[in-house]
C-alpha cells in the first residue's frame, strides 16, 4: 500500500541553515498490516507522518500510496487522497470545539459529498462502534478525554479510509483510556484498515505487527 | 451554498456572539440610512405626483427663456394672452422668496402675487376665510392668503383670518392682514421637508408691483381650454406669444406637468446623493465584516487545519468562509431594512401620508451590502483556506 523511497524533508527556518527533518528514508507498508514507528521526540517520527498523511511533500524520494506517486500531486489533489484514503487520529483528539460529536464524525464525510441520509445512518453506526451513541449531541468539551479520542476514531471509522494515522493517539489519556483507545485501533485493523501508530510508548508498540525505530530522521536498522 | 455551510457559517456567528452582533449593528445602521432616506424620497415623490396630478392640469406658464431674460411681461400682454384661441383666461403671476414674520417668528416663505383667478388658474382653494379678489387688485389692498401649514406653524391651528403677519419685500417689512387661508396642495411634502419647501402667501399682484415698484410681471399663468400637455397647442401659443411680443424664442410656456418633472427630479437628485452618502457606510461597514472575519480566521486557525487533514480542499474553506461574511451582511442588511421599514412606515402614519416602499433602495441596499460581504470576505477566506495544514494544526 505504502513504498516510500529516499525520503528525505529538509527545513530551511533561515536563510543558510537548514534541519534535515528525515534522510533517505525508504519503507514499505503492506494492505492491512498494523505499523508501529516508534523514536523520540524530534527523531523526525511526525514529519514522516505528515508526509505518509499527505499533509506535507517530501523535498527529495518518492513516496508512493496505492501505486500513485504523492511527491508530484497539487494540493487539490492531495486534499482528495486525504479525504478518500487517510483518516488521522491525533494526541491532542483535534475534534472541533463547537461541533457536536456527532457533527464532527460527520465532517469528512460532508467533505467527500456523501448524501445527507448515508452520513446519517454511518454517523450513528460510528459512534455506536466506539459506545458514545448516547453522547452523539455533546459538544467536545462536554466530554473526557477518552472520549473525545473515541469520537476522533469514529470520525476514522466513519469516512472509511483504508489508512489510519494515529499520531501518539494515547499521549494524552491515562492507561485504562490508552488501552481502550488501542483496542479500537486493533479493531479497526481486524476490519482491514492499514493502521501505522506512531508513538514512544513501547508496550502499545508491542502491539503492532511491526516495529521499525525512528532517530535523528533515519531508520535504525 | 450548500446547507451544511450555511449550519457552519451560523454557528460560526454564533460563537463570537458579541463580535458578530457589533458587525451586524454595523450594517444594519448603513443600510437603515439609505432605506429611509430613499423612503422619504420616495414619499415625497409620490405626494408631488399626486398633487400635480390634482392642481392645474389645463394650466400652463408663459415666462422668458433663459436666453430672453430681457423681456418684460405687462397688463396688456395679460389681456392679449387671454384672447388667444385656446386659453380660457390669463393672470399675472409674480414671485418672490420672502420671509415672514408672525408673532415675532420668522420663516421662510414665497409670496406670489396674484389676481382673482388664482382659484381657476393655479387651482388654490379657500379653507378658511376667502381668497384675493377682483377689489383687493383694484385698491391695492395689503391682505394676504397664506397655505395652513403656515397657519398651522405659528398659530397651533389653522383658521387664523383678521390676524396680521409682515412680509419682507425689498428689504422691508410690510404689514398684511389675513383675509384667507388655502389649502395647501402639498402640506404632506411641505411636513416632511420642513425649512427646505418653503410656505406660500398669496397678495394681490398690484400690491406687490407697489412694494417692488415694478410694473410688469415674473410670468403669465394661463388656464387653457385644452390640456397643457397637449404639444401642440403649447406649440401654438409658444409662437403666438412670442409673435405678440415680438421676442423670437424669448418667452417660453412651460405646465405644470414639466414643474413636477423638475420638483421629483431634484428631489430624485439630492435622494440620490443622500443615499450614496449613506452608502459610504456600507462600505465602512465592509470594512467591519472584513476585519471580523480576519479575527475569525486567526482564533480558528487549528480547526482550519483540522478540517483540511480530513480532507477539506482549499475551495471547501474558502466558500466557509464567504458564506460567513455574506450571511453577516446579508442578516444586517435585512435588520436594517426592517428598521428602516418600520421607522418610515410610523413616520407616514404619524404625517398621515400614504406609505411607500422604496423598492429600489431596499433591494439596492441588500444587494450592495451582500456584494460588500464577497467582496471583503474575500481576503480572509483566501487567507483561511492558503493556510498549510500542519502549520494550521500546530497553532
Amino acid at each position: 500500500m505504502i513504498k516510500t523511497e529516499n525520503l528525505t524533508k529538509v527545513y530551511s527556518p533561515c536563510s543558510g541553515c537548514s534541519v534535515t527533518a528525515l534522510d533517505n528514508i525508504s519503507l514499505e507498508v503492506s494492505d492491512g498490516e498494523f505499523l508501529a514507528i516508534v523514536g523520540t521526540s524530534g527523531s523526525g517520527k511526525t514529519t514522516l507522518m505528515n508526509i505518509i498523511g499527505c499533509l506535507d511533500t517530501p523535498t527529495e524520494g518518492k513516496y508512493c500510496l496505492d501505486g500513485t506517486d504523492i511527491s508530484s500531486l497539487s494540493s487539490v489533489e492531495l486534499s482528495n487522497v486525504r479525504s478518500r484514503k487517510i483518516s488521522f487520529v491525533f494526541q491532542g483528539f483535534n475534534l472541533i470545539p463547537t461541533l457536536t460529536a456527532a457533527e464532527n464524525v460527520e465532517l469528512p464525510l460532508i467533505y467527500r459529498k456523501t448524501p445527507a441520509h448515508i452520513r446519517k445512518e454511518t454517523v450513528r453506526l460510528a459512534l455506536e462502534a466506539v459506545g458514545l451513541e448516547k453522547r452523539a449531541g455533546h459538544l467536545p468539551l462536554e466530554l473526557s478525554g477518552g472520549q473525545q479520542q473515541r469520537v476522533a476514531i469514529a470520525r476514522a471509522f466513519a469516512s472509511n479510509a483504508p489508512l489510519i494515522l494515529a499520531d501518539e493517539p494515547c499521549g494524552n489519556l491515562d492507561s485504562k483510556a490508552g488501552e481502550s483507545i488501542m483496542n479500537m485501533l486493533h479493531r479497526m485493523n481486524e476490519l482491514g484498515k492499514t493502521v501505522i501508530l506512531i508513538t514512544h510508548d513501547e508496550n502499545a508498540a508491542k502491539t503492532a505487527h511491526r516495529q521499525i525505530r525512528i532517530s535523528d530522521g533515519r531508520i535504525l536498522a | 451554498m450548500s446547507n451544511s455551510k450555511v449550519r457552519t457559517a451560523l454557528k460560526s456567528i454564533k460563537r463570537g456572539k458579541g463580535r458578530s452582533l457589533l458587525t451586524l449593528c454595523g450594517v444594519a445602521v448603513g443600510v437603515f440610512a439609505v432605506v429611509v432616506i430613499s423612503g422619504i424620497g420616495a414619499v415625497g415623490s409620490e405626494r408631488i405626483t399626486s398633487t400635480m396630478v390634482t392642481m392645474g392640469i389645463n394650466s400652463a406658464l408663459v415666462e422668458a427663456s433663459d436666453q430672453g431674460g430681457g423681456i418684460s411681461l405687462t397688463k396688456d400682454d395679460v389681456d392679449a394672452f387671454g384672447r388667444l384661441d385656446g386659453v380660457n383666461k390669463a393672470m399675472p403671476l409674480m414671485a418672490s422668496l420672502s420671509q415672514s414674520k408672525i408673532l415675532d417668528e420668522c420663516f421662510n416663505c414665497y409670496a406670489w402675487g396674484v389676481d382673482q383667478d388664482a382659484k381657476d388658474i393655479i387651482s388654490i382653494e379657500a379653507i378658511h376665510g376667502r381668497l384675493i379678489n377682483n377689489r383687493d387688485v383694484e385698491n391695492h389692498s395689503m391682505v394676504c392668503v397664506i397655505d395652513e401649514v403656515l397657519a398651522s406653524e405659528t398659530y397651533g391651528r389653522s383658521n387664523i383670518v383678521g390676524k396680521k403677519i409682515r412680509l419682507l419685500l425689498e428689504g422691508s417689512y410690510y404689514e398684511f392682514e389675513v383675509v384667507g387661508i388655502a389649502k395647501s396642495g402639498i402640506t404632506g411634502l411641505q411636513n416632511i421637508m420642513a425649512g427646505i419647501i418653503p410656505d406660500f402667501v398669496y397678495v394681490p399682484y398690484s400690491t406687490m408691483q407697489d412694494i417692488t415698484g415694478k410694473n410688469t410681471f415674473d410670468k403669465i399663468a394661463l388656464l387653457l381650454d385644452g390640456q397643457s400637455a397637449d404639444a401642440d397647442l403649447t406649440n401654438t401659443l409658444t409662437s403666438e406669444v412670442n409673435s405678440i411680443k415680438d421676442s423670437g424664442n424669448g418667452l417660453v410656456i412651460s405646465n405644470f406637468q414639466s414643474q413636477k418633472g423638475q420638483l421629483t427630479d431634484i428631489l430624485g437628485i439630492t435622494t440620490t446623493a443622500l443615499s450614496l452618502i449613506a452608502g459610504i457606510s456600507l462600505v465602512v461597514s465592509g470594512i467591519t465584516v472584513m476585519t471580523t472575519m480576519l479575527v475569525s480566521v486567526g482564533e480558528r486557525t487549528r480547526e482550519i487545519g483540522i478540517k483540511k487533514s480530513i480532507g477539506a480542499k482549499s475551495s471547501d474553506i474558502m466558500w466557509e468562509f464567504l458564506t460567513e461574511s455574506v450571511l453577516l451582511t446579508a442578516i444586517g442588511s435585512i435588520l436594517g431594512i426592517m428598521l428602516g421599514l418600520a421607522c418610515c412606515a410610523v413616520g407616514c402614519g404619524i404625517l398621515s401620508l400614504p406609505f411607500t416602499v422604496p423598492i429600489g433602495a431596499v433591494g439596492a441596499s441588500l444587494a450592495f451590502s451582500v456584494t460588500m460581504g464577497a467582496v471583503f470576505g474575500v481576503y480572509p477566506a483566501a487567507k483561511a483556506a492558503g493556510l498549510n495544514p500542519i502549520e494550521a494544526l500546530r497553532n
